[in-house]
């Protein structure tokens, strides 16, 4: 297998905190990435920095051997890189099916469809993704839950090759929650996808992740298997007064 | 009696449908860009005065002036993107005041070059005959302005609610940050549909210049127009625009042949303000261009 995602000594600072601290690491195509860290480490920093949000005040991000550093995000996205986020991002005056039809209208691959064959595409992520009821609400008044839905949605509509997800299950119950991780299980083994997947509930991320990165502090202390990593001293003190690990 | 029925039945058109193609750009840019481009009241300008330039004074031909002034009307649009609206897209009024400022001085080097005393004159003409409508004969250019007017409109409304570009255009003003997380190149998209919108004006104001007399502050009443027909239409919404478009053009029809021509402007502004007044919001929801 080859590294899809080469991240060296990467640094970001917000005055004088240190977001992300000297951050090295690369994650294999096909691989599915857990990525943990008590609130503030610096996880939300490190994928805004990938998927090009903010650029790093140091060190080096490769894409498939590219050095995409200082690339701007729409040029990121068109290379494949898609994202989700801690807080839902989409547009709210526009439907659901407005949402998903611009990142298709948006993408490489939207450059050779029609916009009948772009807005059938769209129908189609909707449905994959149980929002096909929904398709003309509008986003902004759409529930967490369906949000989520759709943010997964609109990112697979770009036919990503690396998917960055922020949380997918904050503030869901647990059915949803489970719902939304079986989801992105499914889409990984049905898109061929390489996945970075940022989560609080542990269990999920230890059950569906092939490798964990921890972070804390900003530094990342852990890459490995997830039931080597939670072995891990450091970890566990990271932990310590967070959460149960 | 029946003579000013037909004018101002005819001239409700003309003007109406006319100040349509006038607007069309500046509506574009508030209702899909959501910027308040006031530079383009200097667009007007360029293109008669880059037309005359090119034409007259460096001896081009006249097709090949005027598509060079086209060419100077988008490159100055693709400036006042890049070097006012990017530059103060976080200070609005900021913008709004540069932007007024760019207009005024590119008014000011044009009077500069070509005073007021200076005839200028550009044989645009395609139709000099006049056209019998009823009772009365309507100059034919100002007939061939009203239908390149509306043409406009047609393929402008095509292009921008079923074509992919256009949806794409409508959609930037959204969000910024959801546009680059699809992929879509903001700043490029963004120029492309201020430039897109920067034509029409021009077109339409090369069709009416043998009719009105040039001079180097026209800019300003044909742009009056243009903000009075996309402020009243609610600001961005075309179905708002032909509405308004054609009350303006009524209004200035019947003062114009009933009244005294000198009150067109002065009652057309009344009465936009008496109905601005009742409906703040203008005639139609801004949220959609259609
Ligand atoms: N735009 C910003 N400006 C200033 N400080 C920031 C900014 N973004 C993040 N930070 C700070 O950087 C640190 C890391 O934040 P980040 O959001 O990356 O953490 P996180 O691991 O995603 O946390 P959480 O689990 O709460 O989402 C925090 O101290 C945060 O306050
Ligand atoms: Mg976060």
């Amino acid at each position: 297998m080859i590294e899809m995602l080469k991240v060296s000594n990467l640094t970001k600072r917000f005055g004088g905190i240190i977001a992300v601290n000297d951050v090295s690491f690369e994650i294999k195509k096909g691989e599915i990435v857990g990525l943990i860290g008590p609130n503030g480490a610096g996880k939300t920093t490190l994928v805004n920095l990938i998927s090009g949000f903010y650029s790093p005040d140091r060190g080096k991000i490769e894409f498939n051997g590219k050095n995409i550093t200082k690339m701007r995000m729409d040029e990121r996205a068109k290379l494949g890189i898609a994202r989700t986020f801690q807080n839902p991002r989409v547009i709210p005056n526009m439907t659901a099916h407005m949402n998903v039809l611009y990142a298709i209208l948006g993408s490489e691959h939207g450059k050779e469809l029609t916009m009948t064959e772009a807005g059938a595409e769209a129908i189609y992520y909707l449905d994959l993704f149980g929002l096909l009821k929904k398709r003309d609400v509008l986003a902004g008044d759409l529930a967490i839950y369906e949000l989520r839905l759709l943010e997964l949605a609109r990112a697979l509509a770009l036919r990503p090759k690396l998917l960055l997800v922020d949380e997918a299950m904050a503030g869901l119950n647990p059915a949803e929650a489970e719902a939304v991780s079986k989801l992105i299980n499914r889409i990984r083994n049905e898109f061929d996808l390489t996945i970075m997947w940022i989560e609080h509930v542990l269990k999920v991320i230890m059950r569906s992740a092939e490798r964990v990165l921890v972070m804390h502090y900003g530094r990342l202390i852990a890459d490995g298997k997830p039931e080597e990593v939670v072995k891990k001293p450091e970890v566990i003190e990271a932990y310590i007064g967070e959460e149960e690990v | 009696m029946i003579a000013e029925v037909s004018l101002i039945v005819a001239y409700t058109f003309i003007f109406g449908s006319m100040y349509l193609g006038i607007a069309l750009g500046f509506t574009l840019t508030t209702g899909v860009l959501r910027v308040f481009n006031l530079a383009y009241g200097a667009i007007f300008l360029i293109a008669v005065y880059g037309t005359w330039m090119f034409w007259n004074d460096v001896g081009f031909g006249l097709i090949e002036s005027i598509v060079l002034s086209i060419v100077l009307v988008s490159v100055f649009t693709y400036a006042v993107y890049r070097i006012v609206i990017l530059k103060f897209a976080e200070l609005e009024d900021y913008m709004l005041a540069a932007l007024v400022a760019v207009f005024v001085i590119v008014e000011e080097l044009i009077a500069y070059f070509y005073p007021e005393i200076v005839g200028v004159y550009i044989p645009t003409t395609i139709y000099g005959e006049l056209v019998p409508f009823g009772e009365a004969n309507i100059p034919g250019q100002y007939v061939v302005t009203a239908f390149v007017s509306l043409a406009l409109l047609a393929i402008y409304l095509l292009f921008f609610t079923k074509t992919k570009n256009g949806f794409i255009m409508r959609a930037i003003s959204q969000d910024m940050f959801a546009s680059k997380l699809v992929g879509v190149n903001f700043n490029r998209t963004f120029a492309l549909a201020m430039i897109i919108a920067s034509i029409p004006p021009a077109i339409i104001m090369l069709l009416i210049s043998p009719i009105w007399a040039l001079n180097p502050y026209i800019g300003w009443s044909v742009f009056t127009i243009a903000i009075l027909v996309a402020v009243l239409g609610g600001l961005g919404n075309l179905k708002g625009s032909i509405m308004a478009a054609y009350i303006i053009g009524f209004i200035q029809a019947f003062v114009g042949f009933l009244l005294d021509p000198r009150l067109m402007l002065l009652i057309a502004l009344i009465v936009v303000m008496i109905v601005l007044i009742v409906r703040p919001k203008g005639l139609a929801r801004a949220e959609t261009i259609w």
